[in-house]
């Protein structure tokens, strides 16, 4: 059993921001809770036992979707389901309608999925390819990091995710995974993308491939070489070349879930099937 | 260990429940079950998988075992509080039991619930929009074909 | 939905689809299940498991937690009277004594105010743990001699050699039942020194026979209740919780509740058990099946306990629904370190069938032959012999039933469903409509019905009728399957009532048998019907006599005394005067005998059952998404005594068959397993769940009332054969490893393929390292025992 911090309130209830990352500086055993599903089924299954818990819930700033401009901002106590009624982006809606369930949805929140980095998680790889910046906080104040910048260095000690922020980005959004069953569960890899035809660029997320969710800059770069902007058409041997490159940058494990082997040759394909299904909706409507 | 104890207030059912000495990480599935006597609330996979512990929260449908009951704002409906007083059905619940294979039944008190909300978004839902807003129920007896005739017809407007 | 099978609480007998006793209570969450049980000053239980495969205990000190303040009592393997327990053979500790043998093992148990308090006392309790190398292979195993059953039979010519000759090695998992309703109990003490387990079973008589033995107290002094059961599919056979809770009860005279999490349920619990298949058949060029050889491995975990039968029942139905003429099989239960294993609906059965299903596959291929027409070429039928000799003496369809399922209904075009979910893969899935194949295959399949080889397959039930209402007593368990109901309606039909209920199940009543092996219809129900036939005729006997008319002349109808031409004379309420009508009948199913050593005419099984399935699936060959699209099922069921229970038992056991065939495994890696979690092991869900067609014939069962016969487990082995076959015929694959995972359907992670020579060694060299094996004693590992000690055969 973990022995209490001294003095710990074993529940916190912070209502602003300051309040939680003050909170967290003195008690830095505590453990967040955004929703909780994930952090209180690890205590149920007597994988994790803080001796004390912060609760977000009370913090209005962090809830919310707002536009500003053609930006979205999405507060970190945002639930799944309630990001998925506000209809961000078709990337999202269908990502979304793919994470867990109705049931979960409810409660899980935009920060806690994205906090905890590991690489089944949906949301990071589709941030990634919506360019999405992360605002975080901490005793030391508040910090705002690009998606692909956070991907790899996460949270500090004792900081929190703010928000999500989502710039103005137009076309193609689309994101896609395998898994080992068709109904809810985590996904074996995913490859998330948008190709913007008023910026010219290509962005993509990976998911289910690397130690957290992995950009693929070498990919996309050749992607955004490889098409033709104005005719808004590319080659069938650059799909299947943006295809391998996304399995390049992967870096798959065999657990089990799912074969390293699988798991390359799954983003190959659904890299390739992606930039097809592009030119086939720009030609097709 | 006195000090893991904390009081929570809770309002289930149209009702104020005030419970002393819950422990401070426990669940709202346990506090509905062993606090309050709310059995009807079914404990299963303790993970938020199976959807045998769904109650509503203002309406909508949640995993009571992975919500910390230390972090629940709001009016909790579980099974007890949905079903008639009188003893009867719901036509929902009435359409669930009419359509076929009810088996162990384990998993019907969160299919009621989880259902309820559905239908409430769902108006003359397709067995393709029950099988997806319904993902979050599992049950090993059926093959889900009656639930999902029961759910759909229950839909009907 | 099909009329018949809407749901009435007011349908009346056999036939109709009368509404379960329990449904309204279900619904509205009122109906108890062992898991909502509460007593008055009840302690609960937790239990201290085993984080080693293979471990000598160097010490278990219990005094830390014992010291600790809200818990009354903590016990070790040394508090057990006889700390050996098992269904079928009394091999298993209750808590472990000096070794673990796997990870999971119950090695102390603790009784507390609160269930966190108990956990915090486990963690108190110090173990220290010599670790020994664990045996985590089962061909080690077979080589190494931890058998613990061989059995070895020849029919006709083995000689014999075929035109064709076809060969594969198919391998299963482990598989969970995954029921919903947690393992859950309470023991307490009756007050003169016995105890009372009310909690959820399949076998309330097996159970407390087993508690009793093991507590060393006379059966009369335990008393074993069934409580709201929440599925079982073969996975209450063995004991979990019970010794445990009634230990504690008796130590602290207090009641004590045991409630598993679901992750001690998957370490606890034991699976159906993992297997490896060879088997060869030799045809003519003309598709007629001439020999079957096979060799069927099943491991079994680390004590035998009822894994005897499953390996009896595994090698003598290799064959399939097929007359084969010649064949040699063996079969081995051997023993490793990987967790428990025992019965799970189709017991032994859903593995060997599966493979020489796949192996038809293969055969129709090699022939140029559509599998469904090799199949329908060399079908069993009534009259024809089994391979272990056993004269098949009732009915047989298996050309109707094959035939049949390749009508009906077609699956919806792909056009119809390719949104959303209608795709492989589910939402979110790379698949787009030109990515899928889409294919059909069809299989057949048999399962022994009643439990086989010697085991005594019988049930009493007592039927009263009293002012025009009958109640039925029968401790046969409920778990879900529809016991109750159908015992209902077999009294509503045989006296002619409409008013009847069925009481609970507990061990003070006579023994009703288990709910297993597909049994409870034909042999409770068997006792039901008996029982009312005599209610009815000492019933009319009385009337005869009171109102003077020729008990010939009477009958029962709609609640009313009748002449046999229809006239209404009394009701049966009025003509009853309040006197009580009542009689106990046993009925027992035929005397079977172990597959070797028998004489002829000495059956093996009671009974079988055949069903024949058309399915159809979805493929993304490049990324091996599948999407199982329709089944057509055809069953034989003997008489449909409710069409909506029959079609949600076959339906849902299919379903169970689809999942093994697809994503459920239980793997172990170095002894340890894997996953723990329905995040982990995976189940289908709606959206991995096809439309499911089930259509029934209905060829009577001989010896048995109003011709039932089992129906649940059947749909169980019917469902990977199923999957599999339309699997191939998508993407010209073998794929003889299920779960046929999307690494294995892309072919990506190619199968391990048939390699021609057998790979179980000599017999000879199995007797003599079973001999050489008996030899050591202590750990049952290397004890070796007849599966045929126990309460079966005392
Ligand atoms: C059945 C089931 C299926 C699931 N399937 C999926 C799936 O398909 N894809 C997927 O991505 N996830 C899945 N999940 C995992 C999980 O529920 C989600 O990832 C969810 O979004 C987590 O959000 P939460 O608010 O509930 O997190 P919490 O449990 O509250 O927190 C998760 C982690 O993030 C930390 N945290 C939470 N909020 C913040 C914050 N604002 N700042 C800093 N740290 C924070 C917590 O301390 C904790 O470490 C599934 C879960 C279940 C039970
Ligand atoms: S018990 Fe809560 S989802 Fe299974
Ligand atoms: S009826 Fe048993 S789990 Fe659904």
């Amino acid at each position: 059993m973990t022995t209490a911090v001294a003095h710990t309130p074993r529940v916190l209830r912070p209502t602003t921001i300051k309040e939680a990352t003050g909170a967290l500086a003195v008690h830095p055993g505590a453990r967040v809770v955004g929703g909780g599903t994930l952090v209180v089924a690890e205590r149920s299954r007597g994988i994790d036992g803080p001796a004390s818990y912060l609760l977000l819930s009370g913090i209005v700033d962090l809830s919310g979707v707002s536009r500003d401009g053609g930006g979205v901002r999405i507060g970190a106590q945002t639930t799944l389901r309630d990001l998925l009624d506000a209809e961000v982006s078709p990337l999202l809606d269908v990502a979304l309608r793919s994470l867990a369930t109705p049931q979960i949805r409810n409660r899980a929140t935009v920060g806690g999925n994205i906090a905890d980095r590991r690489p089944a998680h949906t949301l990071s790889p589709c941030f990634l390819a919506l360019d999405a910046a992360v605002e975080s906080a901490g005793a030391g104040g508040t910090r705002r990091r690009s998606m692909r910048e956070f991907v790899s260095e996460g949270l500090a000690g004792g900081e929190i995710v703010v928000s999500v922020i989502l710039p103005e980005r137009s076309g193609f959004q689309r994101y896609t995974r395998v898994a080992p069953r068709n109904g809810p569960g985590y996904a074996i890899a995913s490859v998330a993308v948008s190709i913007d035809p008023t910026a010219r660029s290509v962005r993509t997320g990976l998911g289910g491939v690397g130690d957290s969710a992995l950009a693929a800059p070498a990919a996309d770069d050749f992607l955004t070489a490889a098409i033709d902007w104005d005719a808004q058409t590319t080659t069938d041997a650059a799909a299947a070349e943006y295809g391998r490159l996304l399995a390049e940058a992967s870096n798959p494990v065999t657990d089990d879930r799912s074969t390293a082997t699988y798991r390359r040759h799954a983003v190959t394909v659904m890299g390739r099937r992606l930039v097809e299904a592009w030119t086939e909706e720009q030609h097709h409507g | 260990m006195d000090d893991e104890r904390i009081s929570l207030n809770l309002q289930v059912n149209g009702t104020a429940y005030h419970v002393d000495d819950a422990w401070y990480f426990e669940t709202l599935l346990s506090v509905l079950r062993y606090r309050l006597g709310l059995t009807g609330t079914k404990q299963s996979c303790e993970t938020g998988s199976c959807g045998a512990c769904t109650v509503l929260l203002d309406g909508r449908p949640i995993n009571s075992c992975v919500a910390l009951a230390a972090d629940v704002q709001g009016n909790v409906t579980t099974i007890e509080g949905y079903s008639p007083a009188d003893g009867s059905l719901t036509p929902l619940q009435e359409a669930l039991v009419a359509a076929g294979d009810v088996q162990c039944g384990y998993c019907l008190p969160g299919m009621v619930l989880a259902g309820s909300a559905f239908i409430a978004d769902h108006p003359n839902a397709t067995d393709d929009e029950v099988r997806e807003g319904m993902c979050g129920n599992l049950c090993r007896c059926t093959a889900y074909g009656s639930l999902i005739t029961g759910i759909r017809e229950a839909s009907k407007r | 939905m099909r009329n018949d099978l809407r749901t009435d609480p007011g349908a009346v007998g056999i036939g109709t689809s009368r509404r379960r006793p329990d449904a309204a209570a279900k619904a509205r969450g009122e109906f108890e299940f062992a898991p909502d049980a509460a007593e008055p000053g009840m302690l609960w239980g937790a239990t201290l498991r085993s984080v080693h495969p293979h471990a000598r205990l160097v010490r278990v000190d219990l005094n830390p937690a014992k010291a600790m303040p809200g818990v009354h009592a903590v016990l070790g393997g040394w508090d057990v009277p006889d700390n050996r327990y098992g269904a079928i053979n009394r091999d298993t500790p209750v808590l472990a004594d000096d070794i673990v043998n796997y990870v999971g093992e119950p090695i102390a148990i603790v009784a507390a105010d609160d269930p966190e308090i108990a956990r915090r006392a486990l963690d108190a309790i110090v173990v220290e743990y010599e670790v020994l190398d664990p045996l985590i292979d089962m061909m080690r195993a077979l080589e190494d001699g931890h058998v613990y059953r061989h059995v070895d039979y020849t029919h006709g010519d083995p000689t014999v050699v075929g035109d064709v000759q076809v060969e594969g090695v198919y391998t299963t998992p482990r598989q969970d039942h995954s029921y919903l309703g947690l393992d859950s109990g309470i023991a307490k003490p009756d007050g003169r020194g016995g105890v009372i387990i009310t909690g959820a079973t399949q076998w309330v008589h097996s159970d407390r026979a087993q508690v009793a033995a093991s507590l060393g107290l006379p059966p009369e002094r335990v008393l074993v209740i069934n409580s709201g059961v929440g599925g079982s599919f073969g996975g209450r056979f063995v004991l979990s919780w019970q010794i445990h809770g009634a230990l504690l009860a008796l130590h602290t005279e207090r009641p004590v509740k045991f409630l598993y999490s679901r992750e001690e349920a998957f370490l606890a619990r034991y699976h159906r058990h993992p297997t490896r298949i060879w088997v060869r058949h030799h045809a003519t060029k003309d598709g007629k099946i001439v020999k079957i050889e096979g060799k069927v491995i099943h491991e079994d975990g680390p004590y035998s306990n009822t894994n005897g039968p499953g390996i009896g029942n595994g090698s003598s139905l290799l064959q399939g629904p097929y007359n084969i003429p010649n064949a040699h099989i063996e079969g081995w239960s051997v023993g490793t370190n990987n967790g428990m294993c025992g019965s799970l609906r189709g017991f032994g059965v859903v593995e060997p069938m599966y493979a020489s299903e796949s192996n038809l596959d293969a055969l129709a291929r090699a022939l140029g032959m559509d599998g469904a027409e090799l199949r329908r070429r060399n079908a069993m039928k009534e009259g024809d012999t089994w391979t272990f000799d056993q004269v098949m003496d009732s009915p047989a369809p298996v050309r109707e039933l094959i035939d049949a399922s390749g009508q009906g209904a077609q699956p919806a075009p792909l056009a119809d469903t390719a949104s959303g979910i209608g795709l492989p893969g589910g939402i979110a899935t790379p698949t787009r409509p030109r990515d899928v194949v889409r294919a059909t295959g069809t299989s057949s399949v048999a399962k022994n019905v009643c439990l086989s080889e010697g085991a005594p397959v019988n049930s009493t039930a007592l039927v009263t009728l009293r002012d025009g209402a009958a109640v039925i007593e029968c401790a046969a368990a409920e778990v879900g399957q529809g016991f109750k109901t159908i015992a209902e309606q077999i009294v509503q039909t045989t006296l002619g009532i409409s008013r009847v209920t069925i009481t609970g199940s507990d061990s003070g009543m006579a023994d009703g048998s288990t709910t297993d092996g597909q049994l409870q219809t034909m042999t409770s129900g068997g006792a039901v019907a008996m029982a009312a036939a005599t209610v009815k005729e000492r019933f009319l006997r009385f009337v005869s006599r009171e109102y003077g008319h020729d008990e010939k002349d009477l009958d029962i109808r709609d609640d009313h005394v009748v002449l046999k031409d229809g006239t209404r004379l009394m009701t049966v309420s009025d003509a009853g005067m309040h006197l009580v009508f009542q009689a106990t009948e046993r009925f027992a199913q035929r005397q079977t005998w172990e597959l070797e050593g028998r004489q002829p005419g000495q059956p093996m099984h009671v009974t079988f059952n055949f069903s024949a399935t058309r399915c159809t699936v979805d493929v993304d060959r490049e990324l091996g998404l599948v999407r199982v699209v329709h089944m057509n099922v055809v069953q034989d069921v003997g008489r449909t005594v409710n069409p909506a229970q029959a079609t949600g038992q076959i339906a849902g056991g299919v379903l169970m068959g689809l999942g093994l065939a697809l994503m459920e495994e239980f793997p172990y890696v170095d002894g340890v397993p894997t996953r723990r979690t329905w995040d982990e092991y995976l189940v289908p869900t709606m959206i991995d769940a096809p439309p499911i067609d089930v259509a029934f014939l209905e060829y009577p069962e001989p010896r048995i009332p109003y011709g039932m016969r089992g129906i649940a487990e059947l749909p169980h082995v019917q469902g990977p054969p199923a999957v599999m076959a339309a699997l191939r015929a998508a993407t010209g694959l073998p794929l003889p490893c299920i779960p046929a995972t999307p690494e294995k359907v892309a072919d990506l992670h190619p199968d391990p393929l048939p390699t021609g020579a057998p790979t179980a060694p000599s017999n000879k060299r199995i007797r003599e390292n079973v001999e050489s094996a008996r030899a050591v004693p202590g750990d049952p590992m290397h004890d070796p025992v007849s599966p045929r000690k126990g309460p079966w055969n005392p």
